[in-house]
Order: C-alpha cells, then structure tokens, then sequence
C-alpha cells in the first residue's frame, strides 16, 4: 500500500520551491496571522461584537484608543465585530470551497472516466452552471426564504461554485486516460473506482489545489456581497459583508464602518491569489503560469 | 459552417436548461407574489386565486411551465407583478442602462489592459513590469461592491467631483440642449464605469502579460526575428495579434461575473439596469420578471462567449486549423 515514491517527492519538491518563493511564504504567514488573529481575537477583545455600548454618546465614534476602529450606528465596536465577523467570513469560505472542491473533483473524475455520451450531457449540464451568473441566481434562491441556517447557506454557495473544478478535472482526465500507467492498471486488474482514486487523483489534484486556492478569495467576497445584500449572514451575528452594508446607510458620515472590514477582504483575497500563484508555479516548475 | 451550427445548439440546451431551473427553483420557495406582497387581510383567497390564474401564476409547476413556453413562443415574457407592466417593456427599458455600463466599462478596460499588459512583457522583470504587476495584484483582490463604496466616498462625497448616483440629473430643465444632456450623462457615467474598470482591467492585464510572454518564446516569433523582420514589427504582428486570443476568450468567460458585478454597482449607484431590475425582482418575488432577466442575462453571456470564441479564432490562425473545436477556446 506504499504511495509511489515520484508523487512523493514531486510534493517535497513543491514544498521546497514554495518556501524559497518569498511571496508565497509572506502570502502564508498573512492568512495564518489573519486565521489566528480572529480565532483568539474575540476572545481578547474588550468589548463584546454585539454589545450596545451607550446608545447616546458613543454613537459613531471614529477611531480612537479606546475603540480603535471607532463604533457603529448601534454604538457597538467595530473592531470586536470585524475580528467575530472575520471568524465567520473565514470559516465560511474554507468549507464552502471543500465541499465545492470535493463534489466538482467527484463529478470531474466521473465525466472523464464515463463514455462519450454521459460525458457530453454532464458537460453541458457544467456549461449551464457555469453561464449563470451566480450572485444573481443565489440572490433569486435566498431572498424569499425567512432564515437560512449557516450551515444550509455554505452547502448552496458551494453547489453553484462546482463547475470550474469539475471542467478542470474532467480536462485533465481525458487527456491522460488514454497514457499507458493507465491502460497498464487496468490490464492488471484494477477496478475503475481504483484507477480513479489511485491513478488519475495524484494526478489533478496538484490543479485542484490551485484553483481551490484562489476559490478561497472568491467565495469569501462572495459570502460578503450576499450579506451585504441582506440574503447571506444573518444580523446580529457579524461577517465581513454586513459589517460593510451597517456601515453603508453612514458612509458619509462613519466610513470607517464600511472600510475596516474591506480591508480585511482585501488582505485575504489578495493574500489567497498570490499563495495560490506560487503555489502553481512550485508544481509546475520552469513552467509558465497557465491562463 | 457545421461548429457554428453545433455551437449555436449548445448556447440554446445551455439557455434552456437555465432558464428551465430558475423558473422551478423561485417557485420551490414558500410564498408568492400574492401572498407576500400584498399583506391585506381584507382580500380573500378566492380573489388572490383569481389573480393567480390572470397572471398564469395558478395550477402545477408543470402547468405554469407549458404556459409559459407557449407565451415565450409569441415571444411573450409575461406580465411583472411589482412593475405593473409586460416583463419585456421593463427589461427594454433597463437593458440599454446596464448595457452602457458594462459595455463602456469593457471597451476602455480592454483597451487599457491590453496595453498595460505590453508594456509589463516588453520591459519584463523591471520596475514598471512590477509596479503595474502589483497595481493588478491588487485590482484582481477588491471586492467590488466594497470598491463601488470607496468610490462612491472618495468621488462624491470628499471630493465632491460626480453626482452620488443615477443616470441623469433630474433637475436639468426640460428643453437642455444635447451636450448639457451628454455631459451630465457622462458625469453619472464615470463613478461605476470607473469601478467596473478597475475590477476589469486586473485580470486583463495579467493575462495578455503571460500569454505575450509566452508567444515570444514562440519559434515563429523567432523564426521572424531570424528573417530579420523589425522588432516592433515582431511584437506587433507576430506575438501580440496571437496573445490577444486568450484575452478575447477570457471577455467571454468573464461575462457572468460581469452581470453579476452589475447587481452591486448598479445598487451602489443607484443605475437603473438589469442588475438593480433583477434583485429588485427577487425581493418582490415578481416570478416572469426574475426569469425574464435571468434568460434575457444567459442570453447575453453565451452570445458574448460565442463572439469571443470566434474573435480569438480569427486573431489565431492555429485555432481553427488541426480540427480544433473553437468551442473550447484556449487551454
């Protein structure tokens, strides 16, 4: 049951390549510093995210020493919120990507393994998926319902974002299910389900883990938009998005609201893209980076 | 001739199948324009049955949904409920707002990508290569409904320089002359054309960097620098008319993303387009019109993806020869 030892050192060298790629390694230490601040964070806070302070005079304080990212429209404080809402923003993206990652890997390993026709129909079936925009479909699915469980709102934000990774998948399939480790597993035997896990996953999941990378910043401004529209994170309960959209009424008053959490999103998307970046050019070495 | 063809019937499966869910999925939720919009205990449900069956909105999904294709085939969208008008008449009068929008955002982001992109591969690892590199990092990261709120700071309210939203300025008098008219048009324009542009051009850039990049190192590049054709003439004519394919198929692919941006900048700036009719749509739970956008939406993407894909084949001879599918654009 021993892993054949090339895929082995493929990933140490990849491994390597992407410690010795400095932005990479800033890129990392900048979603690690952001994961750990707002998991401890909430807890070292001073003030509660959803607390009333003092409804009369501490109404949208700016940023000041005691409340450094000021206070908002309900006079509670904005830094104690956006380090509850990143925690939730975080989590958010990471588990929608897994589930998204994990049913287009399922579905892109079945169509390139499937015949000429099946295949066909699912593809179309992805291209579907694909041309919809997504907001706007999510916003037509969760508008009307009264109260979206968290759980329920990651599973439906994952099942629209399946199809790039699936086409991705199924491309890289077919193009090697034809070469001869292939043909050589299945005349030894093997069952399809085990040319599939064994043989052809090694193989894409070095693509996978990219785009799954960079699906990170996407869906994490995605969940954002959707909370700022009002159909994603429900109030009291902090994200990133409704941070930016109770600071939106004030903007010209108490921008420094709306910004905060911004920044926040901007950190992370643009930290994700450039780990996911390093990350395809240490698989890929001597390579240049595919569009 | 036959691609085109077969290209043609897989855009019309793809708007099929679209429009087909999202008519069955807003009717999966609870409720319906009669019964949440109209919150008065004084009408009785026999009246709100009557109106269902007025607006084709009674009996089965199945029902409703044969009703619907044979209106569609008259080339009927159906009645919207919160507008109070044929879903067609007020997709007409939104379409050209959000077509301006996304449509002047493209074409000076492309322009700009493009050459932002071959200036970063002519002076490639130098400090304008990295400068622009970084600015694009950047582009590529910020969420665009948050941009649109910066903007919308920094442009009306601090600098005070453009309207904070809609498309013309309501207080003009009746009989302006045409440029007052254009250029208060213009003046609305800039904030979310500036805004789309910035999220647009990010990705442009980086691509047509890599592809040209990558098309230098070609051998017919090199074969021609060989023959001795002029430098310019090399970079011009032979890597980048190919490098623009990938750029092109990418506008096609982008489309989606494009209509959904749409649906933050135009609430942002308050730009009474397709994005702004669609959500609004959503929250009225006005069925013909959410479907009637949401197909008129795909409509759009997969004609733009099927331009791109002959665009980026007629700008690279090597697509179309080799029984290449066109469909598939580039790697």
């Amino acid at each position: 049951m021993s892993e054949p030892r090339r895929y082995r050192s493929d990933w140490r060298g990849a491994v390597q390549r992407l410690s010795a790629d400095p932005r990479s390694v800033v890129a990392a230490s900048v979603l690690l510093g952001l994961a750990l601040l707002v998991a401890v964070g909430p807890m070292l806070a001073p003030h509660a995210p959803n607390a009333q302070l003092d409804i009369t005079r501490l109404v949208h304080v700016p940023p000041s020493r005691a409340h450094l990212l000021g206070t908002d429209a309900y006079s509670r404080d904005v830094l104690a919120r956006v380090l509850s809402g990143g925690r939730i923003s975080l989590l958010f993206a990471t588990s929608a990507v897994l589930v998204q990652t994990i049913v287009g890997t399922c579905v892109g390993l079945f169509a390139g393994l499937a015949g000429h026709r099946i295949d066909a129909i699912m593809m179309r079936g992805v291209d579907a998926g694909a041309s919809v925009p997504r907001v706007l479909f999510l916003l037509a699915l969760l508008a009307p319902l009264p109260h979206v469980p968290l759980w329920m709102l990651v599973l439906t934000v994952a099942f629209t974002g399946w199809f790039v990774t699936a086409r991705l998948v199924r491309g890289e399939v077919r193009a090697i299910r034809t070469t001869e480790f292939v043909h050589a597993a299945h005349a030894l035997g093997a069952s399809r389900l085990r040319i599939a896990m064994r043989h052809l996953l090694p193989h894409v999941l070095g693509p996978v883990l990219v785009t799954s990378t960079l699906a990170v910043g996407h869906v994490i401004v995605l969940e954002a938009g959707l909370s700022w529209l009002g159909v994603g994170v429900q109030a009291p309960q902090a994200s990133w998005g409704n941070i930016i959209a109770d600071g939106t009424e004030f903007l010209s008053i108490a921008p420094w609201v709306s910004l905060a959490p911004g920044f926040c999103l901007v950190a992370v998307v643009l930290a994700a893209s450039a780990f996911g970046d390093g990350l395809r050019d240490a698989l890929a070495p001597g390579q240049l980076a595919r569009t | 001739m036959h691609a085109l063809i077969q290209r043609i019937w897989h855009g019309f499966v793809v708007v099929a199948l679209v429009a087909t869910a999202t008519f069955v999925l807003v009717r999966l939720a609870p409720g319906d324009p009669f019964a949440a919009a109209l919150e008065n205990a004084r009408l009785t449900p026999a009246l709100r049955e009557q109106w269902r069956a007025a607006y084709g909105l009674d009996g089965s999904i199945g029902t409703q949904f044969a009703h619907w294709i044979a209106s569609l085939a008259r080339g009927d969208l159906g009645f919207s409920t919160s507008t109070n008008q044929p879903v067609s008449r007020a997709i007409a009068a939104a379409l050209p707002n959000t077509l301006l929008l996304i449509g002047t955002s493209i074409v000076i982001a492309f322009m700009l990508g493009i050459w932002l992109g071959a200036v970063q591969a002519a002076g490639r690892g130098g400090i304008v290569d990295r400068c622009i590199g970084a600015m694009t990092l950047i582009g590529n990261a910020v969420p665009d409904f948050w941009l649109a709120l910066v903007m919308l700071l920094a442009g009306s309210y601090w600098l005070r320089l453009f309207p904070v939203g809609g498309v013309a300025d309501l207080l003009l008098p009746l009989g302006a002359s045409w440029p007052v008219l254009l250029l208060d048009r213009a003046r609305h324009l800039v904030l979310p054309v500036l805004t789309m542009v910035i999220l647009l051009v990010a990705p442009i850039a980086r691509l047509q960097r890599t592809a040209l990049l990558d098309r230098l190192g070609a051998e017919w590049v090199r074969t021609a620098t060989a023959k001795g054709v002029a430098r310019r003439t090399v970079f011009r004519r032979h890597a980048w008319r190919t490098a623009l394919g990938p750029v092109v198929t990418m506008a096609g692919i982008a489309l989606p993303s494009l209509f959904g941006g749409a649906v933050f900048i135009e609430r942002v700036f308050a730009w009474p387009g397709m994005g702004r009719l669609a959500a609004e749509a959503v929250a009225a739970r006005d069925y013909h019109l959410v479907v009637g956008c949401v197909l008129v939406g795909t409509v759009m993407v997969v004609i733009g993806s099927m331009l791109a894909d002959h665009v980026s084949a007629w700008l690279d001879p090597r697509l179309t020869q080799d029984g290449f599918e066109p469909g598939r654009g580039l790697a």
